[in-house]
């Protein structure tokens, strides 16, 4: 396994193609949950990924563990009882987008995405449309938004909670990608 | 083997840059959460702590003794004992809180301070707090004591283990001083708190705590034990439970439970965010 890494990064880098890659290692990701008596958010500063330039392909991953949503027994909760993050720890999206990104306008791009979802072990494919804000040449904000059915992805909520959690879920993202180097 | 890797090599020379990135935690090893529901079962503080700038608000009660029948409906009409407590989070680990009992009129302030975690990875095999209080007799009595003599202390060392999702257990060598006693009791006793939790569904447990005096019991006293059953909602934790003994800070649950008789009793656990919520 580590000789395919070494590999795969040899050639990564011997392709000169990695000057078109930007990286994030901590994008900002929320889930929001709406409901009459009680809305909540759940929040990470941990979102990593990177977009491609070459051959417009997007992959990003969140480790669950370090969402957060403000009461420290929710948050427990969430991570035994639904996402069940030792079994699941990561959400990934792996995509391609389908509109050039024009680097030389500071101006906000609609890039549509389609790609795989994955979370709680349940893998989708989902289209996103996300906005792409060129910042200089070297960094890209980016930012999209989508709903999440939890039943979609066997994600039970336990009858017996204090507060409502909707049962779709409004999933944000916004990130400043880098140049990689 | 060869042929895998030249495959690959010749995908990846073609330019084709499906690159996935290496999946990895943002934190590799983590505290055993959940070694219990809340920081207490039913009298007796578990390893669990408060976090930082979070507000635990308790009501603890212990009904009348359940062989008192059908005219006092099971100790239901007597209310034995009743404290009110919050607990505040200074840290992750250490935090700090006050509670008032109907039972001698007492105020108790104590602290806990969680200096070890057990580890997901196994490199810290149990978790370990240390807890204390000080408790202060505030009724109005004719032998009017100096507020010395109204004192008394509990000091304890927790060991706890979640050895498995279902199955936690405590260990907890404690020391409970009283400054003045009637002539009938010892001032200072040496017990050993156990607990454990069966947890049979992710919200539902139920436990077991004892608390047998090793020294210093006091004559005609039996020793303090409840089972517990206890549903956690996610913000509150609800523990109902039978119990011998009526006293609700440990001090007095721990030496002074009389008369080995059953009595019903609940806590209501809530805990609040206080300050920023992110």
């Amino acid at each position: 396994m580590k000789a395919f890494q070494a590999l795969f990064l040899a050639l990564f880098l011997a392709s000169g193609a990695h000057a078109q890659v930007f990286e994030t290692r901590s994008g900002y990701a929320e889930f929001e949950s709406k409901a009459s008596i009680e809305s909540f958010k759940g929040i990470s500063r941990n979102l990593a990924g990177q977009l491609s330039l070459a051959d417009s392909t997007l992959d990003f991953f969140l480790d669950l563990n370090t969402i957060v949503t403000g009461i420290t027994l929710r948050d427990r909760q969430m991570r035994e009882n639904f996402l069940e993050t030792e079994k699941f720890p990561f959400a990934e999206f792996t995509g391609k987008f389908y509109n050039a990104i024009d680097l030389s306008s500071e101006t906000p791009q609609k890039v549509f995405v389609r790609g795989n979802f994955t979370i709680h072990g349940v893998k989708k494919e989902i289209d996103v449309v996300a906005t792409i804000t060129p910042k200089g040449r070297n960094s890209l904000q980016a930012t999209a938004s989508w709903p999440l059915k939890l039943s979609e992805y066997n994600i039970e909520v336990p009858s017996l909670l204090f507060y409502r959690l909707n049962e779709t879920l409004i999933l944000t993202v916004n990130v400043d990608l880098r140049r990689k180097p | 083997m060869k042929s895998v890797l030249l495959f690959f090599a010749m995908t990846f020379a073609t330019g084709s840059l499906q690159a996935q990135l290496v999946r990895e935690r943002v934190v590799a090893d983590r505290p055993v959460e959940n070694t219990f529901f809340s920081q207490k079962l039913a009298l007796l503080q578990t390893t669990e702590s408060i976090s930082k700038q979070e507000m635990l608000f308790s009501i603890m009660h212990v009904f009348g003794p359940i062989n008192t029948g059908v005219n006092e409906f099971w100790g239901m009409d007597v209310y034995a004992n009743i404290r009110l407590g919050l607990e505040y989070g200074l840290t992750d680990d250490l935090s700090i809180g006050i509670g008032r009992s109907k039972l001698d009129k007492s105020v108790d302030v104590r602290t806990k301070y969680r200096f070890l975690k057990q580890m997901e990875s196994g490199s810290m095999p149990v978790s370990v707090a240390l807890i204390a209080n000080t408790a202060i007799d505030t009724r109005e009595r004719a032998d009017d004591p100096a507020i010395g003599d109204r004192l008394s202390f509990m000091g304890s060392a927790l060991v706890a283990r979640k050895f498995s999702d279902r199955f936690s257990a405590q260990v907890a060598p404690t020391l409970t001083h009283f400054n003045l006693v009637r002539a009938d009791q010892e001032n200072t006793a040496i017990s050993v708190g156990v607990v454990t939790r069966f947890r049979y569904a992710p919200n539902r447990a139920v436990g077991l705590e004892a608390t047998p005096v090793i020294l210093g019991a006091n004559s005609g006293s039996v020793m303090h034990y409840a089972v517990n059953y206890e549903m956690e909602t996610g913000g509150h934790v609800f523990q109902l439970f039978v119990s011998v003994g009526d006293g609700l800070s440990e001090q007095y649950a721990i030496t002074r439970s009389y008369g080995n008789q059953l009595r019903f009793g609940f806590n209501v656990n809530r805990i609040f965010r206080i300050g920023e919520r992110y």
